[in-house]
């Protein structure tokens, strides 16, 4: 029986309450680990006693919402609404605002807005890169639900026949087939379903820090007063055909064509939730509170989304005791093309380039990202300070779960930092809080990953990079712990004040090793739980959002903030009692505004003098709710509810 | 003219012969070997002890949390174990790889436990999907460990 469990039991025998307990707990707490207040104690300046925020992977707002219809009196931002697709998914009167087109970049400088571009009459055809088929010695999709539920303890009951269903049936690597007329796209934006299933294993697009700047295509010279930032979106498929992921140093292939990175045009897909793709989305979306103004706060992927959720700011590589040192020479980011090819990195990948020092205007790609920047009407500061090397992808953080380091295991690894993050902040304060990561407890005994069940996530976990946590046993134990700790919580009413909430690989909605259907069936049973017990749900808000967009075309504004985002509009719905009636929220925002609602619902400071969350919240003029005019600024989300 | 055409192909028969009792001879891997063998999230250092009884293979594989039993065969230069590791979600690493002189190339797959290839992550992010292994013979204590193998 765990601590929760004995709380609960000792209550009932004693009739005491939970904030007597917790203090009666506290006195026996070990070294180094504060005493932690009963939520329901501590004075907030919302009824909100609990925040739950729960972390999917790699999903657009369009492509998820393009074609949602909110209730009347209501207003979003989409593919429907700007006319680009029509409900039933099919072009619309201005499916034109959409289209993509090719580039040139071939004078040995990364450009953030190519020149030389022509519109694509159709977009190169998407190629398949989820699993082929379903098995039980392979990558989901499994042959047999004893197997699912084996890897998998987090679903629903009744949802473990999806974790078996989907399979491409395509070889990865070839042409998607699956997508009706594949080779006759059009120029832009298409529906993946219903020739592909909503529960079909989808092909996952770059998203990636120097590939994302250049999906956005943003100069000044396009600025207007609607979209003062002047990024485009219209070089989405360019990027994922030119150079994909990356290619960690090595030479362009030779017979190097539109395929070669295994991608073709998958970010221009998009779901029907009018056709009844994302049932739970919708119906989420219809009780509670969508916003559409919602963003990924860094370019590109899942590390530094959530390094950015859990710091406010970026980390960067040092001795690991606070000292700004140089990376290795093959781990520094060079996004400038390769000599005779078109965009072809020169150092840049997942065992590559992961770091800039972007306060050097002589670094590569560094001075095209920071001249865009301060050539806005309104300049933008990059933020970086100087000898920095900032990490922009994803490698390790600096610790195992066991609070060893992970470099002896991988040289693509962050040291460990000693930033300031929310954690500190909430633990100076005695407020209680806890990163829920499902399969954290297998992680820890399995630190390189060798276990075929162990599909945590160690990058999505901003206090595994942190020094002050990690290297305290008692504050791993405190502040890290598994989704069963989380549902034993909510269960006997011992959840923290705030709780970050990540599943595992199988469930996280990911495109190719994941799918949107789990990762609803994943939230689910986390808001139908809290929903069951009625004291809990009263003073709680639910979180639902992305760590990114994946590389998935979205047709909103993009706020520049500083050298490291926004990136495109992700989905935030806010599930509480004080957050229903199927509003939608267009102020504007990132994963720093939930830090922000963290911050002023509890009265915490920002976390350091250069931290995000010491933007203000936006001011907008009237007609355009979406576009900040006191740039850069984020929303602290208390205007999603009605208090 | 027959009889030299029967030298020949003789001669022949005997040369695939030969290079074919070659190819089937198990190589001596018999011996402590240094390993290193990439997860999906690093690679960790691992020793395996090989105790060889002609092409089959039975010995131990050593992690830093203990030691596990593995059984295979070498065939030729051709190695593949089988490592049924233990724990709360148990699983089993099928090992296969190619032995040349103090060295050992090869990859690892998970067997009869779903997630193969395992969990790729975040869509097949991951350095080496196939799961490499190297090792090195360690050299020194091949008296003791062919005693006990006995």
């Amino acid at each position: 029986m765990k601590f929760a469990a004995y709380s609960r039991e000792l209550c009932r025998y004693l009739g005491c309450s939970a904030a007597l307990l917790s203090t009666v707990f506290n006195l026996m707490l070990p070294p180094g680990l504060s005493a932690q207040t009963d939520p329901n104690s501590i004075p907030t300046t919302s009824p909100i006693k609990h925040v739950i925020v729960i972390i999917g992977e790699n999903r657009s707002f369009d492509h998820v919402y393009a074609t949602y219809k909110p209730k009347s009196g209501e207003k979003v931002f989409n593919l429907l609404s700007e006319g680009i697709v029509k409900a039933n998914g099919n072009r619309g009167p201005n499916y034109s605002l959409s289209a993509q087109f090719s580039a040139v970049d071939t004078n040995g400088e990364f450009s953030v807005s190519p020149q030389g571009k022509s519109i694509y009459p159709n977009i190169p055809p998407p190629i398949s890169n989820g699993p082929q088929k379903a098995s039980d010695t392979s990558p989901a999709p499994f042959k047999t639900k004893k197997v699912a539920k084996l890897a998998e303890p987090d679903l629903p009951n009744g949802d473990y026949e999806i974790l078996t269903t989907g399979a491409t049936g395509i070889a990865p690597g070839s042409v998607d087939t699956r997508i009706a007329n594949v080779n006759n796209l059009g120029e832009g934006a298409f529906q993946l379903t219903p020739s592909e299933k909503y529960d079909d294993y989808a092909s996952s697009p770059v998203h990636r820090f120097y590939q994302m700047w250049q999906q956005l295509d943003c100069s000044a010279d396009y600025s207007t007063k609607a979209n003062p930032s002047g990024c485009l979106a219209d070089l989405f498929p360019w990027v994922e055909v030119s150079i994909g992921a990356g290619n960690n140093g090595n030479a362009q292939p030779a017979g190097f064509n539109d395929a070669s990175t295994g991608e073709g045009s998958t970010a221009m897909a998009f779901y029907n939730v009018q056709k009844g793709d994302a049932p739970l989305m919708k119906e989420w979306a219809d009780e509670y509170t969508l916003s559409d103004n919602f963003h990924q706060s860094v370019m590109g992927g899942t590390g530094a989304n959530h390094i950015m959720f859990g710091f406010a700011d970026d980390i960067w590589y040092s001795d690991g005791n606070g000292k700004a040192l140089t990376p290795p020479t093959n781990q520094i980011e060079n996004p400038n093309p390769q000599m005779g090819s078109n965009n072809y990195y020169d150092q840049d990948g997942y065992s590559g380039g992961s770091y800039s020092d972007c306060a050097d205007l002589s670094q590569p790609g560094v001075a095209p990202v920071v001249n865009y920047l301060e050539s806005l009407k309104r300049p933008i500061k990059a933020n970086c300070d100087a000898g920095h090397y900032y990490i922009l992808n994803n490698y390790n953080p600096g610790f195992n779960g066991d609070g060893t380091l992970t470099s002896q295991f991988s040289p693509f690894t962050i040291p460990p930092t000693s930033v300031r993050h929310i954690g500190d902040a909430l633990d100076e304060k005695s407020i209680s809080y806890t990163y829920y990561g499902e399969g954290w407890n297998l992680y820890v005994t399995d630190p390189t990953g060798a276990n075929p069940y162990d599909a945590y996530c160690n990058i999505c976990n901003p206090f595994q990079y942190a020094t002050d946590i990690m290297t305290n046993p008692a504050q791993r134990q405190a502040h890290i712990q598994d989704t069963s700790s989380l549902y034993e919580a909510i269960d006997t009413n011992t959840l923290p004040a705030v709780s970050i909430v990540k599943p595992s690989g199988f469930l996280d909605g990911h495109p190719a090793s994941s799918k949107l259907d789990l990762f609803e069936g994943f939230v689910k049973k986390i808001v139908d739980q809290v929903q069951a017990h009625p004291k809990l749900w009263k003073n709680t808000a639910i979180f639902v959002t992305f760590d990114e967009g994946g590389g998935y075309y979205d047709s909103g504004y993009v706020q520049p903030l500083d050298f490291f985002g926004d990136g495109t509009r992700i989905p935030l719905l806010v599930i509480s009692p004080y957050s229903t009636g199927g509003h939608i929220n267009h102020s504007y925002a990132d994963h720093v505004s939930i830090i922000k609602f963290i911050e002023r619902n509890w009265n915490l400071k920002p976390l350091t003098a250069r931290s995000r969350d010491n933007y203000p919240n936006p001011k907008v003029k009237a007609g355009n709710p979406y576009v900040p005019t006191n740039s850069p600024a984020l929303d602290d989300l208390f205007d999603t509810f009605h208090f | 003219m027959n009889r030299r055409i029967r030298v020949i192909a003789l001669v022949i028969l005997l040369s695939v012969g030969v290079s074919l009792c070659a190819a089937e001879n198990p190589v001596h891997v018999q011996g402590r070997w240094q390993a290193s063998w990439t997860g999906r999230l690093g690679s960790e250092p691992v020793v395996l002890i090989l105790k060889q009884h002609g092409a089959k293979l039975t010995g131990e594989l050593l992690r830093a949390s203990g030691a596990t039993q593995l059984s295979g065969t070498i065939e030729g230069k051709e190695i593949s174990f089988l490592v049924n590791f233990r724990g709360p979600k148990p699983y089993s690493i099928l090992f296969t790889g190619s032995v040349k002189g103090d060295s050992i190339q090869g990859t690892s797959q998970a067997q009869n436990v779903g997630t193969s290839g395992a969990y790729l992550g975040h869509g097949g992010e991951i350095v080496l999907p196939d799961h490499p292994w190297t090792a090195t013979r360690v050299h020194g204590d091949q008296q003791q460990l062919a005693k006990a193998a006995r």
